[in-house]
């Protein structure tokens, strides 16, 4: 239980950890998905088994919500920056999507507030569950949770403002090229240290040439739109009904859900279990002193994550780079989700690959060497043999009289050791 | 006329083993067009016909031998012409003749010595069917050796590039395995007071251990060649890698079902006391052909030689089925055998196809295959994923029967503790 408890609290640390420097969209969702799902298995481990499946059920609603709407930010995007996931998903291109994209921006407001455990959201009641049980066992453990709360309230306001407050950057062909160069970069890392990705070169140049322009027509910033061939236009758009219709479908129990668990009413607990079953470790009447500390705490800690957004990514009064280059061992770590991609690649991906190279090695050396070898073996015993049987009768015969010898002179030395031998030995000495 | 008693195992092994090859000589024709509708007719003809008898004479419930037909042939030797299906022989005769005539189909391209080929590819027809359904040791033994000739035919004619060391290292590989067929089947029918070759009187025979245990290591290497069994594989990454898309067909699809076969019918029918000792020995060799084999595989570069090795490792499963010591095992083994046979024969025709038209079978000089040829990359992605054993795929359930079958108590103790 132990061990569940805090593998389930070390996932949704890292998993915050990660998602607070993610620029992909869909990255910083998946990343943050990791990290409730590790609040479902701290549940488990504390034994709160009804918090966690009640966690599931209300973050399967708010994180569907989420991400139906990063496709639909995404979908918006491609219409400024073409088909290019490296550009559509990325978080430093988008930026007052609100004014374009309402329903998305607001059901995406919805469900950032309620992974961020603000009431009456429906993570709140959950994430507040979980939190309350884990810290009636272990103080520590709630302490790891707490403090991811407020990570999570922090990066999911990040992606909110970046996303859909601020000015819109979409056409900034600068940040469009830098997000090139860096993909590639990653991906000739990828390929092998020292490869030199020819599209790489092509691009440099290519780079160049879209900064001259951007100076020749910096007066009209119209013009921007008309930069690469594939862009549409300069301005992403609302996507259609098929696509906000779930969104709002989703937000209203992103909104509610949590209301069938509250502490006061739980009817989601009592649903769960069977009726004959006592059910432990909730009580039957609500302790309003444990609920108003657990629960306004949790909500402070999210508020002051929110507050750090606000500061750091609406009214730009703390510069992010400037952390980050502070902590650079820490903000490289988070970027590059704790080296564990590399890690697996190093250990399972290329291990694997030469464990099998060195098995094929083996069979055709070692193995298949063998069988040659025996066919050699049997071919050059027969080059040798063919010279003895030359046709030339003297031949024959020296041989056998060679043999006659030979067999003279070993029952010589043998006679009278046998029967056998000395009866061996008379008859010869008789021819 | 009588269907009950008429010989129908016989015909289809005579039909395509002695009265049509025969003929093709007399068919005169210039460019082979003639010669493949005659054998695809021939061949079909042929599968119909074991259709129709199993359909018809061949009873589900009886776990006995069925179809019998036996005539006497040397009666001073007591050797007989008998020819029966059991439930062990009775999916892999209707498996040989299912992709054999689908190997005809395949080899419509072939236009260099049509008549040789065919000729042979029908000889071959029948070898195999008479593997499977004969009930006599010596003939086995002959029918053996019959399938042989046409492959190291098949393989030094029509190969790739190194054909002839392919086939080569084929015949001596397998007719070195065969020494040991004849050997153990001498040593069988002259043991004790009566001589007898066949089949079912073998198995009433009492042969003591330390006879059975060397009659099954000598009868292991056999069957071994054939399977294979690591480290006897090597003939079989070059003979596949260069013989034609039919052979190639023919090879993965039933040429390696034989030696599962014969292990079943002669090492565990014939030798039960021996293989309770060699079991163990089975389940390590199968256990290291999956994955070493699959390994191997695994950084091949060629399409073809990919294919093979994972057949290697395919086979992993039929030893480890027969070493189960369980029912649910050992037909495990056997779907295992059918169902390889189906998807092996199907991912090397379908190699075949893709090399006719890209003239390469390195990986990385393909690419971008699927978007000019959709059906056959969808036909592949189905056959990879039935290899691959993908749940719903028989693949899946062979291999599930497999360990289902390994892991039973009772097998388990018999194996672990004997």
């Amino acid at each position: 239980m132990n061990t569940i408890a805090w593998t389930g609290a070390f996932t949704a640390f890292l998993g915050a950890s990660i998602a607070i420097t993610q620029n992909d969209i869909k990255k910083g969702l998946a990343y943050s998905t990791m990290s409730q799902l590790g609040y479902m298995v701290m549940a488990m481990g504390a034994g709160a088994y009804g918090a966690g499946l009640f966690h599931l059920m209300t973050h399967a609603y708010f994180k569907a919500m989420l991400f139906l709407g990063s496709g639909s930010v995404i979908h918006g995007m491609e219409a400024v920056v073409g088909h290019d996931p490296v550009l559509a998903q990325d978080m430093r291109l988008m930026g007052g999507l609100r004014k374009y994209m309402p329903i998305t921006a607001i059901t995406f407001l919805i469900g950032t507030l309620a992974i961020s455990g603000i009431p009456p959201f429906a993570g709140f009641w959950s994430k507040d569950e979980i939190l309350g049980s884990t810290f009636a066992v272990n103080p520590g453990l709630w302490l790891v949770g707490y403090l991811t709360a407020g990570i999570t309230a922090f990066y999911m306001f990040r992606m909110y403002f970046s996303t859909f407050e601020g000015p819109f950057r979409g056409n900034d062909a600068g940040i469009q090229k830098q997000l090139k160069v860096e993909h590639f970069q990653r991906l000739g890392m990828s390929i092998g240290p020292g490869a030199m990705n020819p599209q790489e070169l092509t691009l440099d140049a290519g780079h160049g040439e879209a900064q001259g322009e951007d100076h020749a027509d910096h007066g009209d910033h119209g013009g921007h739109g008309e930069h690469g061939a594939h862009h549409h236009s300069s301005e992403p758009h609302e996507s259609p009904l098929t696509m906000t219709l779930p969104l709002m479908a989703l937000a209203i129990p992103s909104i509610l859900i949590g209301l069938v668990g509250t502490p006061f009413a739980n009817y989601f607990e009592a649903f769960i279990h069977p009726a004959s079953e006592v059910i432990e470790g909730v009580p039957s009447e609500v302790d309003w002193t444990e609920f108003l500390t657990m629960g306004g705490s949790s909500v402070g800690i999210g508020l002051i994550g929110i507050s750090l957004a606000v500061l750091m990514y609406l009214q730009r009064k703390i510069d992010p780079g400037a952390i980050a280059k502070t902590i650079q061992p820490l903000y490289q770590l988070s970027l590059n989700k704790w080296y564990i991609d590399d890690i697996y690649n190093v250990v399972f991906v290329q291990g694997s690959r030469r464990l099998a190279r060195q098995v094929l090695e083996v069979d055709v050396r070692l193995v298949d060497g063998v069988v040659n070898l025996t066919g050699f073996v049997t071919l050059i015993t027969g080059e040798t043999l063919k010279y003895l049987e030359s046709g030339r009768v003297q031949f024959y015969a020296l041989i056998v009289f060679g043999a006659v010898l030979g067999l003279v002179l070993v029952s010589g030395i043998t006679d009278g050791v046998g029967e056998w031998g000395m009866g061996l030995g008379w008859g010869v000495n008789n021819i | 006329m009588d269907t009950a008693n008429f010989p129908w195992l016989t015909t289809s092994i005579l039909i395509s083993d002695c009265c049509c090859p025969y003929l093709i000589p007399f068919i005169p024709d210039k460019d082979g067009k003639t010669v493949r509708w005659y054998s695809l007719v021939v061949g079909l003809i042929d599968f119909c016909i074991l259709v129709y008898a199993f359909y018809t004479q061949y009873d589900f419930s009886n776990p006995d031998l069925q179809l019998v037909e036996s005539y006497s042939w040397v009666s001073s030797l007591d050797l007989r012409w008998s020819v029966g299906a059991d439930g062990l022989s009775m999916p892999l005769i209707l498996l040989t003749g299912f992709i054999s005539t689908l190997a005809i189909l395949a080899s419509w391209p072939v236009t260099f010595k049509p008549k040789l080929f065919y000729f042979l590819m029908l000889a071959m027809y029948g070898g195999q069917i008479g593997v499977f359904a004969v009930q006599d040791m010596l003939l086995f033994f002959l029918m053996w050796e019959l399938e042989l000739i046409p492959v190291y035919l098949l393989l030094s004619i029509w190969g790739g590039k190194k054909r002839l060391y392919a086939a080569t290292k084929f015949i001596l590989y397998t007719a070195g395995g065969s020494l040991f067929i004849l050997v153990g089947a001498l040593a069988m029918a002259f043991y004790g007071d009566t001589v007898t070759f066949d089949m079912r009187s073998l198995m009433q025979k009492d042969f003591p251990l330390n006879f059975q245990l060397l009659v099954y290591g000598g009868f292991l290497i056999a069957y071994g060649v054939k399977l294979p069994i690591i480290p006897l594989h090597t003939w079989l990454p070059d003979a596949h890698g260069e013989a034609t898309a039919p052979v190639h067909m023919l090879l993965a699809g039933i040429l390696l079902k034989m030696g599962g076969y014969a292990l079943i019918r002669m090492n565990i029918e014939m030798l039960p006391q021996a293989h309770v000792y060699f079991a163990p020995i089975l389940i390590i060799l199968g256990i290291v052909n999956i994955i070493y084999a699959a390994l191997t595989s695994f950084a091949q570069r060629s399409l073809k030689r990919k294919i093979a090795y994972s057949s290697i490792s395919h086979m992993g499963f039929v030893l480890i089925g027969m070493a189960s010591f369980t029912d649910l095992g050992l037909s495990g083994a056997m779907l295992q055998m059918v169902s390889h046979g189906l998807i092996g024969a199907s991912l090397f025709f379908l190699v075949g196809a893709t090399y006719d038209r890209t003239h390469t079978l390195i990986l990385d000089e393909m690419g971008g295959v699927g978007k000019k040829m959709p059906k056959i990359f969808a036909m592949f992605t189905t056959c990879s994923m039935a290899s691959l054993a993908l749940p719903g795929m028989s693949g899946f359930v062979a291999e599930l029967m497999v360990f289902v079958g390994f892991f039973d108590q009772r097998g388990l103790r018999l194996t672990l503790l004997r």
